[in-house]
């Protein structure tokens, strides 16, 4: 998993580098909230979580209580969260269980 | 030319030289052992020999490589395209050798260094004459195989009684012998189909399966019941057939496994016999995939008892039976897809006059029957594709099951949207590991089933998964999640979503989704 703080646009993008599924789910949120205690995260200034999600070809349920774990994660401090995809078939994932409305979803 | 020997029954060797010299020696060496010889000058007379006398009048050539007006290369070419199976010798000088290479690869069988010597022309010649009869013999064989296989298709070609209660899906991997069905109507509303495989794949097994059908024809055209001709053929092979294949250097075992469906349709009913077949599936017309399960004898011919112990399928709707033989079974297995997604595939293949490529790698006949148990109502149109059965501790294999799911699915149905697609496999993630989770509590003792059927005339896909768990209220736990950013029943949410219908049975412990496409 890869990551970068873009200072300038006071934001930490992660990068999901493929699925995210029930079986690889709790790897990757241990990583982040991991990514969240680095001394390199904590000290900076981002307002925006922006994770990319475009490798991604499937996200399940699990995968999407992630999301919505990493939203929470976001919010609590006080930064937005952006989710970025490019398969259709995940955008309709996030419509049906209606995450659009909470965190921003972009199509690339 | 000389000595026209084509009235005689000896082998007959022709012998090609420019040189006269070279010609009397093959003469003389070849008459000294006993050969019945053909002389001649040249490519131009040993065709014009051949094609007078057919090539089967020639058991061997000799042939000189160099000659003026055509090499003995290009005789043996021509030779090849009369008769692949007859023996050519090329002599060659022994600045020729690195021609040799070419020749042998236009078929010679043997070549020769001048000079050459008595000795070894004879070696040559006995043995070209030797491997001229032994692929004569091969080839006459070829041919009757062939024959034979023609007879077994002819039979294979059911009547419109038939046609309207079967289809059938064979990829026979050999000429002859193997895997047979029949039809037999025993009354307007009975009928018996009758699915075998017979060990081996050659004549003897045709022979076998033929010896069988037969019997099975006279014995129920007279009333006999199927458990007394199954009885009857078992205890043939047992204690005759078996002591006339070892008696006539055969083999010493015969066996056939076969299941043997009365039908009837009045009642709404089929049983079925079943020695030593792959377990047949009854098929609903609620699309509900069924295994037969039942207690399947071994196969006929290996012991003299026969415990029969028949199946009632109970088909008051209609619906169908499917079976394959075990090379359907084996072949999935290589491929390692769904035997019920393979089985389909090639139902549709035969409906749409294709070619299924992965029958390239069928190590055996592939038969598959689908039995139709309506009799005036509109046939069944679902077909199988998934049937499975998973402990409540295999959440972590998920990955692999959807990755089969997902093969199987790509086989049976190519023409699915890939949006479709994924909707179906996420929804069947989902929804077995939510039985998994839930219904089965995580514990290895505990099982949950799926099942996955198509009816592509309605362009409809149908998940059935089952747990035993006690359920749960699945619309209002679906419609929580969606309300509320809660981490919980976000599956059920997706599942009630992604289908085009959904229903639940018992506290939905069970639940069926229809995807449109």
């Amino acid at each position: 998993m890869h990551h970068a703080i873009k200072t300038a646009e006071r934001t930490l993008e992660v990068t999901i580098p493929g699925d995210v599924l029930s079986t690889n789910a709790e790897q990757i949120r241990s990583e982040i909230l991991a990514l969240f205690e680095s001394d390199a995260v904590k000290t900076a200034s981002w307002d925006t979580l922006r994770l990319d999600l475009t490798a991604a070809k499937m996200v399940d349920s699990v995968g999407l209580n992630l999301i919505v774990s990493l939203y929470k994660e976001a919010h609590k401090r006080r930064a937005k969260a952006i989710a970025v995809i490019s398969n259709p078939n995940i955008q309709r994932t996030f419509l049906f269980t209606r995450l659009d409305k909470h965190l921003q979803v972009i199509m690339k | 030319m000389s000595s026209p020997w084509t009235n005689s029954t000896q082998p007959v060797v022709l012998a090609v030289d420019d040189e006269s010299v070279s010609r009397t020696m093959l003469e003389y060496y070849l008459n000294k052992a006993g050969h019945r010889v053909v002389v001649v000058d040249g490519a131009k007379a040993a065709r014009l020999y051949v094609a007078k006398h057919g090539p089967a009048a020639v058991h061997c050539v000799v042939t000189d490589y160099r000659m003026p007006e055509e090499t003995g290369l290009e005789l043996l070419l021509w030779l090849k395209q009369q008769d692949a199976a007859l023996s050519v010798i090329m002599i060659t000088a022994t600045t020729e050798r690195e021609l040799v290479a070419e020749t042998l690869r236009g078929g010679a069988n043997d070549f020769l260094d001048k000079p050459i010597t008595e000795a070894k022309l004879l070696q040559a010649v006995a043995h070209g004459i030797e491997l001229t009869t032994r692929h004569r013999q091969t080839a006459e064989a070829e041919r009757a195989v062939r024959q034979v296989a023609r007879t077994q298709h002819q039979l294979f070609g059911l009547g419109a009684q038939a046609v309207r209660h079967l289809e059938l899906c064979y990829h026979p991997r050999h000429q002859a012998g193997g895997d047979f069905v029949n039809f037999f109507q025993l009354s307007p509303d009975t009928f018996v189909v009758l699915s075998a495989d017979v060990s081996g794949h050659d004549l003897h097994a045709a022979f076998v399966s033929a010896y069988f059908q037969g019997m099975m024809r006279g014995m129920l055209d007279s009333g006999q019941a199927i458990a007394t001709v199954l009885a009857k053929f078992n205890r043939f092979l047992v204690e005759e057939w078996g002591d006339r294949t070892v008696e006539t250097g055969g083999s010493t075992q015969t066996s056939v496994s076969v299941c043997a469906a009365l039908v009837n349709l009045r009642q709404g009913e089929a049983t079925l016999f079943n020695q030593g077949f792959p377990l047949p599936w009854h098929i609903t017309r609620e699309g509900r995939l069924l295994r037969c399960e039942m207690t399947h004898g071994h196969p006929l011919g290996w012991f003299g008892d026969l415990d029969l112990k028949p199946c009632r399928v109970d088909c008051p709707d209609g619906g169908r039976l499917c079976l394959w033989t075990d090379g359907l079974e084996d072949l999935a297995e290589a491929l390692n897809l769904s035997p019920l997604a393979l089985a389909t595939a090639l139902h549709r293949v035969q409906l749409l006059g294709e070619a299924l490529p992965e029958l390239a790698q069928a190590k055996d006949d592939v038969l598959v029957v689908f039995i139709h148990l309506a009799g005036d109502a509109p046939a069944c149109d679902w077909l199988p594709i998934l049937h499975e059965s998973y402990r409540g501790d295999q959440r972590s294999m998920i990955d692999v099951l959807q990755s089969y799911w997902e093969r199987s699915l790509a086989l049976a149905l190519p023409d699915l949207p890939e949006s479709r697609r994924f909707d179906v496999l996420l929804a069947l993630r989902e929804g077995v590991i939510n039985a998994m989770l839930h219904g089965c509590a995580g514990r290895a003792d505990q099982q949950c089933r799926m099942m996955l059927s198509a009816a592509p005339a309605q362009r409809t896909l149908r998940f059935i998964v089952s747990d035993p768990g006690p359920g749960h209220n699945f619309t209002s736990l679906a419609r929580e999640s969606e309300e509320e950013i809660a981490d919980l029943h976000r599956g059920l949410a997706l599942i009630s979503r992604l289908a085009t219908h959904v229903a639940t049975a018992r506290n939905g412990a069970e639940l069926t989704l229809d995807f449109r496409y």
